[in-house]
């Protein structure tokens, strides 16, 4: 019977964990909230 | 429990912003006096001609002072009452200089109806029981459509009138 290997070395979150991506869709949305918000502050005014 | 370094920045900025809109709120409301338009004054629906602003004689357009105007408009199922003219015709277009303000007073007789200036800021709810008021200063030129963004029944697309701002 094969035994289950087990890696003694637990890496740390941050490099197991890559949120790159994740942060850039994050972003992303946070600036269009934001420009949307502006976006409708900007309209209010000038009308 | 460990966090991320992305997570702190996005938790961060997400929370910053909800403090931030939350402040602009409480800012808008507490200094600025925004408020729903039409939280002021009651009326009865079924009377509405016993209020001064709803006398047939006071709808439309009266100038009330140098570049100062109000609108008295009577809401109904399908029609704005803008008072007549002088040929005894109903009022379908009310026409202010650029720059002026005006206050635009309405109430209605039947059922929830809308106001809504297309172009500009006046855009508000009309309630039976209830006089809305806004007041706008006509920054832009133009022809401006007004129109009932409120669905109140068959009739609803014949709701219509115009700002003339020149």
């Amino acid at each position: 019977m094969a035994k289950k290997q087990k890696s003694n070395t637990v890496a740390s979150p941050e490099e197991s964990s890559n949120l790159k991506g994740t942060f850039i869709m994050v972003m992303i949305l946070g600036v269009l909230m934001v420009s949307a918000w502006f976006g409708a502050y900007w309209l209010f005014i000038s009308r | 429990m460990h966090l991320h370094k992305y997570e702190k920045v996005w938790l961060t900025f997400g929370m910053a912003s909800l403090v931030i809109f939350l402040l602009i709120i409480g800012f808008a409301a507490f200094w600025k006096g925004t408020h729903p338009q039409s939280h002021l004054e009651t009326i009865d629906q079924n009377n509405v001609e016993a209020h001064d602003s709803f006398k047939p004689e006071n709808l439309g357009l009266t100038e009330v002072a140098d570049g100062k105007y109000k609108v008295n408009i009577v809401a109904s199922a399908f029609n704005y009452d803008f008072g007549v003219d002088k040929d005894e015709k109903a009022v379908k277009t009310i026409r202010v200089p650029q720059g002026s303000t005006v206050l635009f007073t309405i109430t209605s007789k039947d059922v929830v109806h809308g106001f809504q200036v297309a172009g500009t800021n006046v855009n508000m709810m009309v309630e039976p029981g209830h006089i809305s008021r806004y007041e706008a200063v006509m920054k832009n030129k133009g022809e401006f459509t007004i129109v009932c963004n409120e669905y109140c029944g068959i009739g609803h697309h014949q709701m219509f009138g115009k700002v003339e701002v020149y």
